[in-house]
């Protein structure tokens, strides 16, 4: 081996590298200071320069970046910096960059971490900056916490029910009347879609989203969360564990394993995407990609209903929300960026439906011609159904964990290691012991 | 690096004059001087990594252990709230559940790792043809097991149309999902760090190498066989190997975070099946925003992992065996 060389042939020469490699280490890497000498850029020339923070997919950077550019020409003495990322690491960003002081300006966040960051301090009242008259006035109030509107919506989601219609038709079914049947109709019809379409090919998909469980318990009158607590009885949240066992038994979804395995997967791998299932819940936003992955014409329902029941709890979902941060010193530049994203046409038609379907009136009757089919299907869903169509209030501290939490006794339930009763006392239990 | 061999590089201690001389003393100095110059590259090169551990790791240590007694929330502030963290973890079914799975992971996995890195390396040491190909081609595993790219194609394989349940369709066997059963979704991770047995696996091919074939020629003519040569020569003088690796690898399993993060969605999905300790850790610290309670269970983990290593260090004085002692 090298080492058995004499130790002294070279030591004048061994020294200086070592020298060397350290000095570059030691400048490159290890103390190195801040790059732009201080947090969040400064005015510089006169220019205000602020910070603009999301999280997407490669066609919602473009789409954001388009809408910048147009911001920036309008405003010639603001210049965006943007960041983005992909969704698994943008709060683990976010949450470090707001515990070091160092926030960016505008950022987008979801309903489940609003409440969280506003109750925190960590939000600026957005609503007193921006205007905000021309939004659905139902969707607004979902970016308010504590009376103060701290985020304002991007756009408009609901989860309802998508069906296959080419699997349907396979099977030798009607198409339902999606406003009057019940949630015994919809288990039926998937075992006879799993039944006539033969091996590998299902009624339907059985899904764990905190959204199902949300609309299934209001349909019996029951709020998903009562102040800091979950507002739905054991009761109503065994029989929804219950549906799920209910569509295995039947065979109109599959069996627990491929169920769990479908589920854990993207919406582009979904049963009714791949032509291997005729129905499932999604969001309406996620419409176009049902349709694409499938290339067959997929439809957008009214969710069943239970027996006597006068609503099918639908409701309008905040797809997302703009936020400007506490922290930040420019906020009137920051609000003015998020003004354009939500009040200008220019805008509107750059993002599209992008962050939810705009709900804004100036914006909708620009663009609305211009949208895909998919979107205008929502729409016209949305539009028709707006009256019954209502939209929560914030999620108090800790509702984050509330979806992972419904998935994992949901896998207790459907592979028989808890009863649905014994899942919904454990996942109260659980769930209310976060939440504050 | 298993090369006992090798000389320490202090090479003047035997170069000294047996009766002190009169230029003994300035030769004295000069050594002095020189080892101290020695001192000083050995110092410089350890440096990086110094300065490393000063300015990156060692402020991020200390402020979680101070974190572990607070209630620490990122977006929020911290309060002192003493030793709660620690006393809440022994009612806390997801800790429990997060560490049983973590203890079957790593005890069942390495053990197995190491017969299979060692029976690997046994083959391979019989002047294979083509050594260096195999050694390399067994070798990958190691270098892409704990990627993201590996943890999905091991989604794909034990999926419910994949390609284990293609190979079992040949013996007539209907598979299921393996991935997304709570009674296999486990037994996957361990087949794939047991897969990843490249590393300990070219230790051993090097340690092999090191026992002399004279040793079997002697047992040979005594009359032993395969069988007995196996246990009598080969296991004893690898067992410092077999350590080695052992400690390696222990600590490395515990720390496993990626696989189970990406097969099970970054959950431990389905039903828990696959929460790994780590996986617990980031969860309760960045989606929960329980950093306080995260960094307690760091602490609780590193402790978990230093005990062990001692025990086994301990251990180790009744079955390792040093030729050279």
């Amino acid at each position: 081996m090298s080492l058995r060389m004499s130790p002294y042939s070279s030591r004048r020469s061994r020294v200086w590298p070592a020298l060397l490699v350290t000095g570059a280490l030691a400048f490159t890497a290890a103390c190195g200071g801040d790059d732009d000498g201080g947090s969040g850029g400064s005015a510089d020339g006169g220019q205000t320069t602020i910070e603009f923070s999301w999280w997407g997919s490669d066609e919602r950077h473009q789409l954001t970046q388009q809408a910048v550019d147009a911001f920036e020409a309008k405003n010639p003495g603001i210049k965006v910096e943007v960041q983005f990322s992909d969704w698994d690491s943008f709060y683990d960003t976010l949450t470090t960059q707001v515990a070091s002081g160092d926030a960016p300006d505008v950022f987008t966040i979801e309903i489940r971490r609003l409440g969280e960051f506003a109750r925190a301090g960590r939000l600026a009242d957005a609503g007193s900056m921006v205007a905000t008259e021309g939004l659905n006035s139902q969707l607004l109030t979902s970016g308010q916490v504590d009376g103060t509107q701290y985020a304002i919506p991007t756009g408009a989601n609901t989860f309802a029910l998508m069906a296959n219609t080419k699997i349907l038709a396979d099977a030798g079914v009607e198409l339902p009347d999606d406003s009057s049947w019940t949630w015994e109709d919809y288990h039926a019809l998937a075992a006879q879609v799993s039944e006539a379409t033969g091996e590998d090919v299902y009624g339907t998909q059985i899904n764990f989203n905190d959204a199902y469980l949300r609309l299934f318990a209001a349909q019996r009158g029951e709020e998903f969360y009562e102040g800091t607590q979950i507002g739905i009885s054991p009761e109503t949240i065994a029989d929804w564990f219950q549906t799920h066992l209910d569509l295995i038994g039947n065979g109109g979804s599959p069996d627990a394993a491929l169920s769990t395995e479908v589920g854990a997967t993207s919406v582009e791998q979904s049963l009714i995407a791949t032509n291997t299932g005729a129905m499932g819940m999604w969001w309406s936003n996620q419409l176009g990609a049902l349709t694409t992955g499938s290339g067959e014409d997929v439809q957008l329902l009214q969710v069943p209903k239970e027996e006597g029941a006068t609503t099918n709890g639908m409701f309008l979902q905040p797809t997302m929300f703009w936020a400007i941060s506490e922290q930040s010193d420019k906020q009137e530049a920051a609000a003015k960026l998020v003004d354009f994203l939500v009040n200008d046409p220019e805008a509107g038609a750059i993002l599209g439906s992008d962050r939810g379907l705009p709900m804004n009136d100036a914006v909708l009757s620009e663009i609305r011609d211009e949208l895909p089919a998919a979107d205008q299907q929502s729409l016209a869903f949305i539009e028709e159904h707006a009256d019954s169509l209502t939209a929560p209030t914030a999620y108090p501290n800790g509702a984050g964990d509330v979806p992972d939490m419904l998935q994992r006794y949901g896998e207790e339930v459907i592979f028989e290691r808890m009863t649905p009763e014994q899942a919904a006392e454990e996942f109260l239990r659980e769930a209310n012991g976060v939440l504050s | 690096m298993t090369d006992t061999q090798v000389r320490p590089p202090v090479a003047g201690a035997q170069k000294r004059p047996p009766e002190p001389r009169p230029g003994a003393v300035r030769a004295d100095k000069a050594r002095k001087k020189r080892r101290r110059k020695e001192a000083l590259t050995a110092h410089l090169f350890l440096a990086p990594w110094f300065i490393g551990l000063l300015c990156i790791t060692a402020g991020p240590l200390l402020a979680s252990l101070y974190l572990s007694f607070t209630d620490y929330s990122p977006i929020g502030g911290a309060h002192w709230i003493g030793l709660e963290n620690y006393t809440r973890m022994t009612d806390d079914p997801r800790f429990v559940k997060a560490l049983t799975n973590t203890a079957i992971y790593v005890f069942v996995s390495v053990p197995l790792q190491l017969a299979f890195a060692l029976a690997l390396a046994m083959v391979l040491d019989r002047g294979v043809r083509g050594l260096a190909i195999y050694r390399s081609v067994y070798y990958l595993p190691s270098l892409l097991g704990s990627s993201v790219a590996i943890a999905i194609l091991w989604r794909k394989m034990f999926g419910d149309d994949g390609l284990f349940n293609d190979f079992l369709g040949i013996f007539g066997v209907e598979g299921q999902s393996w991935i997304a059963d709570p009674d296999t979704a486990l037994g996957t991770l361990i087949v794939l760090n047991v897969w990843t047995f490249g590393s300990p696996m070219v230790i051993f091919l090097a340690g092999l190498r090191q026992i002399p074939p004279s040793y079997y020629e002697a047992a040979s003519i005594d009359g032993a066989g395969k069988v007995r040569q196996f246990f009598s020569i080969t296991l004893p003088l690898l067992t410092p190997i077999i350590f080695f690796n052992l400690v390696l690898q222990l600590i490395n399993a515990f720390q496993s975070f990626t696989q189970a993060f990406v097969i099970s969605g970054g959950n431990g999905s389905p039903a828990d099946s696959t929460l790994f300790y780590t996986m617990y850790v980031y969860n309760k610290g960045f989606t929960s925003f329980e950093m306080g309670y995260a960094s307690a269970m760091a602490w609780v983990l590193v402790l978990i992992i230093a005990t062990l290593t001692a025990v086994n260090f301990l251990m180790s004085k009744y079955w390792v065996f040093y030729s050279d002692k």
